[in-house]
């Protein structure tokens, strides 16, 4: 009798094979070589026949830079730069692409634990987007995909369980912190401050940000954001669950997240005025 | 095919190695276990992770720990002699925090995840059933992570709370009584909360004719010893306001309730809660 665990084993196997291959362009010859295994192995994998070896899987985390909690959870934590030259399906929900952190992965756990995984390979088949692409939990999607993604739940039933964005926030933060400082790049948090907007910009392509010095000796930098033009505002002032959350993100999150202390919360500008900057002012704390 | 042993391979051989030599296992004993036949230590990185599993199942330690090999050989040889209580240092910390407590957070899960949870911090789940055993506050932290990430309802959180004041009532016998008044009761808790947790310390700030306030702050020792994240989390406090609820019910009536009046990331790990008397 094939057991609960044994099936997630293969099936993981089998996903973590297919996605790797998708992603990187390899061919079955080219992915088997990688984890010096045979073709007719990765064939076995693939068709959901066996699990990897001890040896497969311990070349395999070691070469993608996998976690080796991977196989279990079924869950991949890669953040790549071209994946999108092997997922065009999803091109549609990239435009734009809103990442921050791994909101978008948290609201997909929580649907998939209300709904099932079923459900959510449904979904994304609505939504012209191949499952596959969400084994990899970073793979960024844009507001209106995680939009989609709220309506199902509601229509489902699921409308007053569905959690703000910003109780999400304080998660999605804290998952990333170690990855956001590294990054980041150093010990010094007072540089880790100056090159915030670069990281942010690299994930998150809905507003612009930028730092601006406010005392040296003290430490102090002034963060702003401004909403792109592309942005429908009114998404952000009126949609009760997205509205308020990059403003809290930036405003609480990502400071603390370097290492950081708010010193001064006062804002110069709302976020939902179109053209204009909120602005934060951050201690860094030596 | 490569067939070189790489270096990934020979430090899973000197695992495999090293743990066969502190359990006492063969490779027929391990063959059994893992429902695969092997003879030669090599043979142990061609068996699938299927059979891998049954085998780090069997000595209650997690795929990624044995890969790296870092893992308590200690802790394994007194778990493998039967001594269920044993803790790595890791998972020792500052001994603060209830196992059971994190016994009831996980039962929300599937067994199965409880299985993998235990394996990650090599704890025994005979240690989170057994009453009175603590166990580092990280993994109570981590715990409470994985039932936020799965519950999001804060109102699950509370109650879970509340159901561990309403278990260890029986704790304070002597110490209060159903006529008490709340605020004396409180304080008495306050005097006593090492029954409860080691890592926080706990006051009653202000007491009022309809409410009291109550304030948790994390301890110096501990302060230094966990991450700040984890007094601040919401998790934690709904468990604490849930607690503090749960403890109203030694007057014999249902619980009071709780509101968290202060507390987040900005609050340097201090929560504030309000108890409303009536």
């Amino acid at each position: 009798m094939v057991s609960g665990l044994e099936n997630t084993l293969k099936t993981n196997s089998k996903k973590l094979a297919l996605y790797l291959k998708r992603s990187r362009g390899l061919t079955q010859e080219g992915f088997a070589q990688a984890i010096n295994t045979t073709r007719i192995n990765i064939c076995r994998i693939e068709k959901g026949g066996r699990a990897f070896t001890m040896e497969e899987y311990a070349i395999l985390c070691g070469k993608f830079s996998i976690d080796y909690d991977t196989i279990y959870t079924g869950r991949l934590n890669l953040i790549e730069a071209n994946s999108h030259e092997q997922f065009k399906m999803c091109d549609n929900w990239r435009e734009h692409q809103y990442s921050f952190g791994n909101i978008v992965t948290l609201y997909i756990d929580y649907f998939i634990f209300l709904l099932g995984e079923d459900e959510f390979n449904e979904f994304c088949l609505d939504c012209g987007v191949d499952p596959l692409y969400f084994f990899n939990r970073q793979n960024p999607v844009n507001i209106e995909f995680l939009q989609k993604l709220m309506q199902r739940l509601m229509a489902k039933g699921f409308v007053n369980s569905i959690p703000k964005i910003a109780d999400f926030a304080y998660y999605s933060v804290h998952q990333s912190k170690s990855a956001i400082r590294n990054k980041l790049g150093g010990d010094d948090i007072f540089s880790n401050l100056l090159l915030i907007p670069e990281y942010l910009s690299k994930f998150e392509l809905n507003h612009r940000y930028k730092t601006e010095i406010v005392n040296k000796k003290d430490c102090s930098v002034e963060l702003s954001f401004q909403p792109r033009e592309h942005i429908n505002l009114g998404l952000w002032k009126d949609d009760f669950l997205i509205g308020g959350f990059v403003e809290e993100f930036v405003r609480v999150l990502v400071p603390l997240a370097c290492g950081a202390s708010r010193h001064d919360s006062s804002f110069r500008q709302r976020l939902a005025r179109p053209g204009e900057w909120t602005t934060i002012r951050i201690k860094a704390i030596r | 095919m490569n067939l070189e042993i790489s270096h990934s391979n020979r430090t899973i051989l000197r695992t495999f190695q090293k743990v066969k030599k502190c359990t006492g296992l063969s490779n027929s004993d391990i063959s059994h276990i893992c429902g695969r036949v092997f003879h030669e230590d090599h043979q142990f990185l061609q068996l699938d992770l299927v059979a891998i599993d049954k085998f780090l199942e069997y000595i209650n330690v997690d795929l990624g720990a044995f890969i790296l090999d870092s893992f308590c050989y200690n802790t394994l040889a007194k778990q493998m002699k039967g001594d269920t209580l044993s803790l790595p240092e890791k998972s020792r910390g500052n001994l603060g925090s209830r196992s059971k407590t994190i016994n009831n957070a996980l039962s929300f899960f599937s067994n199965e995840k409880k299985i993998f949870f235990c394996r990650k911090f090599q704890l025994h789940q005979d240690l989170l059933k057994a009453d009175g055993n603590r166990v580092s506050g990280r993994i109570l932290g981590a715990a409470f992570k994985m039932v936020k990430r799965y519950h999001i309802d804060p109102w699950i959180l509370y109650k879970v709370g509340q159901l561990n004041a309403i278990k260890y009532l029986d704790e304070f016998k002597g110490l209060i009584e159903k006529n008490m008044d709340p605020a004396t009761a409180y304080d008495t808790l306050c005097a006593h909360t090492d029954i409860i947790e080691h890592n926080m310390s706990y006051r009653v700030i202000k007491s009022q004719k309809d409410s009291i306030i109550f304030e948790s702050r994390p301890k110096e020792a501990t302060r230094e010893l966990l991450d700040k994240e984890l007094y601040c989390d919401q998790v934690f406090s709904e468990n604490i306001a849930g607690f503090l609820s749960g403890f109203s019910t030694y007057k014999g009536g249902g619980p009071l309730k709780v509101e968290q009046i202060s507390g987040g990331l900005e609050s340097g790990g201090v929560n504030r809660f309000e108890i409303f008397l009536h």
